[in-house]
């Protein structure tokens, strides 16, 4: 999970069962909460397969962020994805999508002038307490 | 590689497992990108129906021939409560809210042929088919 120009980005990219999920949807919420994100990217793009439940489950968080006031934007679903989620006759009713990362970034446009904070890792749980320190207090 | 894929399902580790190893199993007979993910989620919508109303079940999938066709066959089975009413299972209710969330008629529609018997308080077994 990272924190770039006021958006947070959260890469799923195992097939989540139920626990993995609800810390998912916990930790994306305390991140989007303390850093008054305007907007969520879940890329999804390394997702080999999404049935209806896992689509209902991810659609439940999306909702969660809406609530708590922050849109959110579905990028890289891979195109035989797409399908087998027409076939199940997934809900797709207000979801916002995008083919990649740079296009999602598109829709949100204009950004608030606000300086990128990107950091590789390939744990977002060790990134957590990093981002904390390294954005401003007054970007939050 | 093996004729067929046999998996007991217990757990949430067996449904990533068979649902990974299907994709693999669907491009190696012959299947397209698309069409191996569509197999795959049919599997995956198949066995997660296993853990979430029959606790365990098992799953095959293997390669199939008819006259002039090859193609590959998912078959599921278990030992749970069954389904009461097939017809509203295999009915489509996205937009009411109504659905009974077993994901029976996407499956149907992923594949070319498909089967299903139940019987309440015995169990529950779907045979479903895609040809190349």
């Amino acid at each position: 999970m990272q924190v770039s120009r006021n958006v947070v980005v959260a890469s799923i990219q195992v097939d989540l069962d139920d626990d993995v999920l609800a810390c998912f949807q916990e930790d994306l919420l305390g991140r989007v909460h303390e850093t008054s994100s305007r907007a969520v990217i879940l890329d999804v793009s390394g997702l080999e397969t999404l049935d209806s439940y896992e689509f209902k489950a991810l659609r439940r968080i999306i909702a969660a962020v809406t609530i708590l006031g922050t849109e959110s934007i579905l990028v890289g679903l891979q195109p035989g994805v797409v399908s087998a989620l027409i076939e199940v006759g997934a809900d797709i009713d207000g979801l916002r999508t995008a083919i990649d990362l740079d296009a999602a970034f598109e829709l949100l446009e204009p950004a608030p002038d606000s300086e990128a904070v990107s950091v590789e890792t390939d744990s977002w749980q060790d990134f957590a307490s990093l981002a904390s320190e390294q954005i401003p207090e007054d970007e939050r | 590689m093996s004729t067929e894929l046999r998996h007991a399902i217990r757990n949430e580790m067996d449904v990533r497992r068979v649902v990974l190893e299907s994709t693999l199993y669907a491009k190696e007979a012959g299947f397209d990108e698309t069409r191996s993910r569509m197999i795959a989620t049919s599997v995956s919508e198949l066995v997660r129906n296993i853990l979430k109303y029959a606790g365990s079940g098992q799953f095959r999938l293997r390669r199939v021939e008819r006259p002039g066709g090859r193609g590959i066959e998912i078959e599921v089975s278990d030992n749970g409560p069954g389904i009461p009413d097939v017809d509203a299972a295999m009915g489509d209710h996205f937009s009411s809210g109504g659905t009974l969330g077993l994901g029976l008629p996407g499956v149907q529609r992923m594949m070319d042929e498909f089967s299903l018997e139940s019987t309440p308080g015995e169990g529950t077994r779907v045979t479903a088919r895609k040809w190349l």
